[in-house]
């Protein structure tokens, strides 16, 4: 059961930032909600939003330490390709539909459709902070032809060196590497 | 990091990750005192048989012999659990083999002990045993293990190593019950392949209640009616009437639902029920 919360919340995270575009291009701002706050230039709403994207992103990364631990031996990946192209342009997409629905009824139907769909795809966890916070993509191939993805904060380039230690299971396709790059 | 993964009933039956814990899942034996497999010897109690150069022999596990990567494994389901043939624990350089019963999947009412306990109603849990049934080490390719019998399901073909009973086995098993001698046959007339045979057959009868005896015996009976029989035992005065009730203590007859042919099965293969 908490494992499905979980991960609603991680798609949710993974798609608010499409949210925080609509808001931007509503130009809806925090100015209304109290007296104090009337004057503020819109710009401290935009970047409000954005810190709090950015948070609850830091916030998710902190609760994949829950989840169960997977390892990788050395010599066990035959091929590494990098993965972050592949999943950009669709996150753009949903820009788009931020940025073309016309009302917030709108927004929010489709909000929740791509949100299930995106809850039961292998990228369910695709967010953009991700990069901010230093997270790269990688499809890798084991030696049983399963290719995998991994975000992972190490730069990967040759698989006979790869290996982890660390990885959090986000799904059967999906892990998270937690540890950092040893330099 | 140690994995707990489970292997499903049947032979295509998937190999799943159950969990990973920093603690040892299991307890790895004291393996000190090893011997190569012998079918004529028989284990104390802190001993193993052990089979040097294991991937060699070409025993299939799927486990075993690749380097690890537990993302290959998908994670198993609530309704998978009742299905595992066996549990097998990766401990650093070492896979530890536990076989599956279904004594050990409890579907009890349960509650932890603690000073504030709650009872815990359709929530079965499973018991680890704390000692193994094999152990693979990797670093010396060798395989540690009790008994035979209990891993021929977990490295495909090892059942061919499987020992032919000693004489004495023999006598005692021609001792039993239901099988009385007739004319000149004696056990030491028995040949290799009916020894081999009733080193499995001995392990089966050893689970056989007296209960279990007699429904076997009406089986076999219902079966071999050219295997004279003398009140509640078999007359075995052949060679041939000694392969056929061996046969049937592996229950390998049954019969045809169309046609009601009856048969003899020449191999088994372990179905997986879904």
């Amino acid at each position: 059961m908490i494992e499905y919360i979980f991960k609603l919340f991680l798609t949710l995270n993974s798609l608010l930032l499409s949210l925080m575009v609509f808001l931007i291009k509503e130009e809806i701002t925090i100015n209304p909600l109290h007296p104090y706050l009337s004057s503020l230039p819109a710009i401290i709403s935009y970047l409000l939003y954005f810190g709090i994207v950015f948070i609850l992103t830091l916030i998710s990364i902190r609760l994949t330490n829950f989840l169960d631990t997977d390892t990788i031996d050395k010599l066990s990946i035959s091929v590494i390709e990098p993965a972050n192209d592949a999943f950009l342009p669709s996150y753009l997409g949903y820009f788009f539909v931020a940025l073309s629905a016309p009302n917030i009824e709108v927004f929010l139907y489709v909000f929740v459709i791509i949100c299930i769909f995106i809850y039961h795809s292998r990228i369910s966890y695709f967010n953009p902070i991700f990069f901010l916070i230093g997270f790269n993509f990688y499809y890798i191939t084991n030696n049983k032809n399963t290719k995998v993805l991994i975000i992972t904060r190490k730069q990967l380039k040759e698989p006979k060196n790869v290996e982890f230690k660390n990885l959090k299971r986000i799904n059967n396709y999906t892990f998270m590497d937690m540890e950092r790059q040893v330099l | 990091m140690n994995h707990l993964l489970a292997k499903i009933t049947g032979r295509n039956g998937a190999i799943l990750k159950v969990m990973s814990d920093e603690n040892d899942l299991f307890d790895l034996p004291d393996l000190s005192d090893t011997l190569t497999y012998t079918p004529s010897y028989k284990l104390e109690d802190y001993e193993w048989y052990k089979l040097d150069n294991f991937l060699s022999h070409g025993y299939e596990n799927d486990l075993i012999g690749t380097t690890f990567d537990s993302t290959v494994y998908n994670q198993i389901t609530r309704q998978q659990y009742s299905k595992i043939d066996y549990l097998c624990s990766k401990q650093g350089d070492f896979f530890l083999f536990q076989k599956m019963s279904s004594t050990r999947l409890l579907n009890k009412k349960w509650f932890e002990i603690s000073g504030a306990p709650r009872l815990e109603i359709n929530k079965p849990i499973i018991i680890l045993n704390s000692y193994v049934d094999a152990v693979y080490s990797i670093n010396d390719d060798i395989l540690y293990f009790k008994n035979i019998a209990t891993i021929k399901s977990m490295f495909k073909g090892i059942e061919e190593l499987y020992r032919e009973a000693t004489q004495a086995e023999v006598d005692n098993f021609l001792n039993h019950n239901f099988i009385s001698l007739a004319g000149t046959f004696s056990s030491d007339k028995v040949k290799t392949s009916n020894r081999k045979r009733i080193a499995i057959a001995i392990d089966i009868l050893n689970q056989f209640t007296e209960d279990d005896e007699r429904q076997i015996f009406q089986y076999i009976r219902s079966y071999c009616e050219d295997v004279p029989v003398n009140g509640e035992a078999f007359l075995v005065s052949t060679e041939n009437h000694l392969k056929k009730i061996l046969y049937g203590i592996e229950q390998r007859y049954y019969t045809t639902p169309l046609g009601n042919e009856k048969r003899l099965a020449n191999s088994i293969l372990t179905l997986s029920v879904d």
